[in-house]
């Protein structure tokens, strides 16, 4: 394997993982870019892969990294991407870390906090939010215009999946992975042949 | 086999490599699918940190460049045992997605077209939609204990959340909110020495 291919291929993605703020969708045009620096991929196949990186574990960045690196090198290539798309965020987050527990007595750091903590429950709402147009809805919610159209284009099966998910993690203590594999076995029968 | 199985049990490095892939496993659909994970097993199960913490650690993860879930892995491996620990979260987390994508790939005429794997990936959405509702719910029961922290909260979720506001303006803007509040709490508390500092 060539070496030097390698090394593009880390350079590459380690971009996107220097650039990536706020993670997801914000990246996704750097990395079609990035994709296509390697292979010949056209909208639609990116389309593909972007379905694909929906439905299976992992953020969208690192499967593509994944996706790229193994079509244009075989494993190797798949290591080198994946490795190039971590390592960024590993140094800065660790540099973050090692400042933070330093000083975390003084002012700065104490107010900082005050203010981060609601955020991030709020942007674990938003999360929610987010997720819940994708997971229940067959279309976009700003091309709603009425609590007709609303219902025309929820999945009430999986309302109701979401529903008894909160109420058996919030009553009954059901945990989160129990809960996301028999949900899973439920959605192979219920929501059978729904496209990815 | 029980002497290996009592070698490796409570062996902590073992441990943060584990709880993360098994995360990286289950996590489908973005970064944000991740908490509720992460909160039950590092809060509850493990104990290697507060809510409070998890909810610094996913702040500081929001907000720092890069992929959300490496940056939480490598998070809360560099805070329980350094640089080895953040190395095996984070090898822990990608693990996964990283055999499963070489997989699909060659794979991909069989998983694309089969009706039950399109049919669980719809329940596995659902579970992590519910899965973060409660999630939000039980991080704000603990954190949002005041008027202050309630409008913080619900501004950030709807800027983010229906505005599409990127969430690093509103970390720094929460940050900065933060600063003054706590410094008008402590000159208050200076002056008449009855305030309170949370």
């Amino acid at each position: 394997m060539e070496a030097g291919l390698l090394i593009k291929l880390f350079l590459t993605f380690a971009k996107i993982g220097l650039v990536g703020f706020g993670g997801g969708m914000a990246i996704l045009p750097l990395i079609y870019q990035s994709v296509s620096e390697f292979n010949a991929i056209d909208a639609d196949e990116f389309a593909d892969l972007f379905a694909i990186s929906q439905a299976t574990p992992g953020p969208l960045a690192v499967n593509a990294a994944t996706f790229s690196g193994f079509e244009t090198a075989g494993i190797p290539g798949a290591i080198a991407a994946t490795l190039g798309v971590a390592f960024p965020a590993f140094i800065l987050v660790a540099l973050c870390v090692r400042f933070l527990s330093r000083y975390k007595q003084s002012r700065l750091v104490q107010g900082a906090f005050v203010g981060i903590r609601p955020v991030a429950v709020g942007m674990i709402m938003a999360g929610f939010v987010m997720m819940a147009e994708t997971t229940l809805l067959s279309g976009s919610l700003p091309d709603v215009g009425s609590i007709g159209q609303l219902l025309e284009i929820v999945k009430p099966v999986q309302v109701l999946m979401v529903i008894a998910t909160f109420v058996a993690a919030q009553k009954f203590k059901v945990g989160a992975i129990k809960l996301i594999l028999i949900m899973g076995v439920l959605g192979a029968f219920l929501c059978k042949g729904e496209l990815l | 086999m029980e002497k290996i199985k009592r070698k490796f049990k409570d062996n902590i490095y073992l441990d943060l490599f584990l709880c993360f892939f098994k995360v990286g496993v289950v996590t489908i659909g973005g970064g944000m699918a991740m908490v509720p994970l992460l909160q039950e097993k590092i809060c509850d199960k493990y104990k290697w940190m507060s809510e409070e913490e998890i909810l610094d650690c996913i702040a500081v993860s929001q907000g720092l460049p890069g992929v959300i879930a490496i940056n939480m892995a490598t998070y809360v491996g560099y805070v329980k045992k350094g640089f080895v620990g953040a190395l095996l979260t984070t090898f822990g987390v990608i693990l996964p997605s990283f055999v499963i994508i070489i997989l699909v790939v060659c794979f991909l005429e069989v998983v694309g077209t089969n009706p039950y794997i399109g049919g669980a990936l719809e329940g596995i959405k659902a579970a992590a939609t519910g899965l973060i509702a409660f999630a939000a719910w039980k991080m704000g029961k603990q954190t949002l204990s005041g008027v202050f922290q309630w409008v913080l909260a619900l501004a950030a979720f709807v800027t983010i959340g229906f505005f599409g506001v990127n969430a690093v303006w509103v970390i720094l803007a929460g940050i900065l909110i933060g600063e003054v509040a706590f410094t008008m709490n402590k000159a208050k508390e200076g002056s008449d020495g009855s305030g309170t500092a949370d």
